[in-house]
């Protein structure tokens, strides 16, 4: 027992000397282990003690109450499932490409703030999102948050709800669409591999439904073995030239492909393209954040960005605004992720074995998540500076050649020479690496660092294209399975006006809202292509606020949820992280809507564009298109900010009224069965 | 011996993580707590299963 404290003390002071060393820390580099070591000491004290009050204390999970994997098992979606599996499982369900992308574009601002932000958020907010909603919904036979919403709140806050849902997931797909697109213009090698992804998942569907019923796990196996080879002849296509021209693509082109693919996703049954590409993203993302992590820990590479940059005071060339509200909206998944609370009740709490595993797999899934999000901001800080901003800044900034750009980034006080980024470009084998926006280039650049120092020297092209096919890859699941959940969502509403058109399998139905979904995400996709500033400075925030804001309605219910079950003392536990996010993401959705700097201010920039009409130094044609496009951006975010508001005013008079004793404390629980499991 | 116990434990492993349906399992569960119901063929069960866990609600993640 001695022992054991001795051992947590010393742990918390090696974290707290972490933290120490890189806060104050001046000079060229610094280790990553810093970053490592900082984090994943947090992690452990926070899960250590803060998860263990939650459980015991605020939610008191009790392992005598059987969950409904024991009560409702069918073996099919109903089944106790080994924690640790279970955990593998949630993990993969929850970390996808927003934990990699958001740290590497808030890099901009030095590793620190978006460290902090990541490790601290996770512990204190994010994970406790996700714990409190997976416990809700645990008690309720796995209901969606939706549901929980409408019971606790009232069928209004439902609504809302699930219209909040329904519009972050179109601005979702849309972002990530658009990380993908800017990964992949005028890069055949990956093109080639992205293509060949869509043969590969038929194969296995054919496999697994048609001549091997069921043999998953081989159909699998072939998938990624093809998968690799794919990426092995991306090279012979992108260097012939008789090849390569076929699989060069500007972005428009690569937009609209990706528009029709999501549709044809959508409508085709599910055994033929979707089911089977989620097994092959499930185990390529598995395995390709193991291998990170091992490289990141073999290597311990020194991070060369500043712990802060000048770019705090919202002159930041990759997105526009302030340290504080931005670098808390741009990182999203990873400190605080409201898409969460869709997973965590959805098919996890009916898998739960033991009221206790939810802390594990609610509270610890969320914290793994997290030290992805750290992999991914170490994967960017460790690249030179000018490297970095010569990726992730806009053409329109950097001006067209490696000359302009290594001007420009000279102006902003860092080294970096036309040749390097040449030869970086030349390296990994693409034509440019000029204004590749969005995260996923830059982040597959680090990467490729890190593996080809760690397990192979001189295959850094193989290894970046690895990397941006395990992105694009997983982006491309989330959106075909988006796409399919929206249209799920939008004929569940629909069919509120008129019946028919809520019948899931009729077929006019399916195609009218898969078309009315693809059209809305594809809209914004194309917006952010043609939009000169390269669509991630002005959708990113997008993205964050509304994933943001979703999380504040998740917290809501889930501070609902506590308050409902006498348990009013620790309502600080969800109340507290809610209090942060709604005063960080209303700032940002403020500023995004009315800021005066047309950089930042949707209204004002397209106001500074009606004066560039007026001036006749624009063409009023475009001009007019990217007005509309600012004006609608603006009106999405006051939509995400009204909604939100309502949900917590809606919940704000729940509270009232309980505490003032006008109504009483009862939560909608299952009501209590004792387990048959021993002990 | 020990070997193929382990694979078989292995990717009885896997196939949970990526959420793979495991039809000795279902069928085990079916003879033990619903005799009176008739035990699906494989590939019924794999088409049951996909139906179900893609007819609603997200499954994936940002």
């Amino acid at each position: 027992m001695h022992w054991r404290k001795i051992g947590w003390l010393i742990l918390a002071a090696a974290g707290a000397i972490a933290w120490g060393v890189l806060a104050l820390h001046r000079g060229e580099s610094i280790s990553a282990a810093w970053l490592i070591l900082a984090a994943a000491g947090t992690y452990l004290i926070g899960y250590r003690f803060y998860s263990r009050f939650l459980a015991d204390r605020v939610f008191g999970l009790n392992d005598r109450r059987a969950t409904p994997a024991e009560r409702l098992a069918n073996g099919r979606d109903f089944v106790p499932t080994s924690r640790w599996v279970l955990f593998g499982h949630h993990f993969a369900a929850i970390a996808g490409a927003g934990p990699l992308v958001g740290p590497v574009l808030a890099a901009q601002f030095g590793y620190l703030p978006g460290t902090i932000w990541i490790v601290f958020g996770v512990v204190l907010g994010g994970a406790v999102q996700d714990f409190v909603i997976l416990f809700g919904s645990m008690r309720r036979d796995g209901k969606s948050l939706g549901q929980m919403a409408k019971e606790e709140t009232g069928p209004m806050t439902g609504l809302l709800a699930m219209i909040a849902v329904l519009a972050i997931m179109v601005i979702l797909l849309a972002v990530l669409a658009l990380v993908v697109v800017n990964a992949l213009k005028d890069s055949p090698w990956g093109v080639f591999t992205i293509l060949c992804t869509i043969p590969i998942a038929i194969l296995m569907g054919f496999w697994m439904k048609a001549w091997r019923p069921g043999r998953t796990l081989e159909a699998s196996a072939i998938g990624v073995v093809l998968l690799l080879a794919a990426l092995v002849a991306g090279r012979y296509v992108a260097e012939s030239p008789t090849l390569a021209p076929y699989f060069t693509a500007s972005g428009l082109t690569i937009a609209y492909g990706m528009i029709a693919y999501g549709f044809i996703a959508s409508v085709l049954p599910v055994w033929m393209l979707l089911c089977p590409r989620d097994y092959l993203s499930t185990f390529m993302k598995i395995g390709t954040i193991l291998l990170l992590a091992l490289g990141i820990l073999l290597v311990l590479p020194p991070l060369r960005m500043p712990a802060v940059t000048q770019f705090v005071d919202g002159t930041g060339p990759v997105f526009a605004g302030k340290l504080f509200p931005f670098a808390f909206i741009t990182i999203a998944c990873g400190a605080i992720s409201g898409f969460h609370a869709l997973v965590a009740s959805g098919t996890t709490p009916k898998m739960l074995t033991r009221e206790s595993d939810a802390r594990l797999i609610g509270y610890g899934g969320m914290l793994m998540e997290s030290f992805v999000a750290v992999m991914a901001l170490c994967a960017a800080a460790l690249l030179e500076p000018g490297i970095y901003f010569a990726i992730n800044s806009p053409l329109a900034t950097l001006g067209g050649s490696a000359q302009s750009a290594a001007e420009v980034i000279r102006g902003w006080g860092f080294t970096v020479t036309p040749e390097q980024i040449n030869r970086l470009a030349a390296d990994v084998g693409e034509k440019t690496l000029l204004g590749r926006t969005g995260g996923a280039p830059s982040l597959a650049v680090g990467m490729a660092h890190i593996f080809s120092n760690a397990f192979g020297t001189g295959l850094m092209a193989l290894w970046y294209h690895f990397a941006i096919m395990f992105e694009a890859l997983f982006i491309l699941t989330t959106v075909d399975t988006g796409t399919r959940v929206g249209r799920f969502m939008l004929q569940e509403l629909a069919g509120q006006v008129w019946r028919p058109l809520g019948r899931t399998s009729w077929y006019p139905s399916i195609v009218f809202a898969s078309a009315l979904i693809v059209a809305g995400w594809g809209y914004f996709l194309v917006q952010g292509v043609l939009d000169p500033l390269g669509g991630i400075n002005s959708l990113w925030p997008l993205f964050g606020i509304s994933n943001q804001l979703l999380a504040a309605v998740a917290l809501c219910v889930g501070t609902t949820l506590i308050i409902k079950s006498g348990k009013a003392r620790y309502a600080w536990v969800t109340l507290l992280p809610l209090a942060w996010l709604l005063t960080a993401t209303l700032t940002a959705g403020w500023q995004k809507v009315f800021a005066v700097d047309p950089r930042l201010g949707f209204l004002s920039h397209a106001a500074a564009l009606a004066q560039q009409v007026a001036d006749g130094s624009m063409e009023a044609g475009r001009a007019a298109r990217l007005i509309f496009n600012d004006r609608l951006d603006a009106v999405v975010t006051v939509v995400f900010m009204v909604v939100t508001v309502l949900v917590l005013l809606a919940s704000a008079r729940e509270w009232v009224l309980i505490l003032t004793r006008r109504k009483p404390a009862r939560v909608q629980e299952t009501p209590f069965v004792e387990t048959a499991y021993a002990g | 011996m020990l070997g193929s116990r382990l694979i078989t434990r292995l990717m009885r492993f896997l196939r949970s993580v990526a959420g793979m349906p495991d039809y000795q399992r279902h069928i085990q569960h079916l003879r033990q707590h619903h005799p009176e119901l008739s035990i699906p063929t494989e590939r019924q069960f794999f088409e049951d299963f996909v139906r179900a866990r893609y007819g609603d609600g997200p499954t994936r993640c940002c």
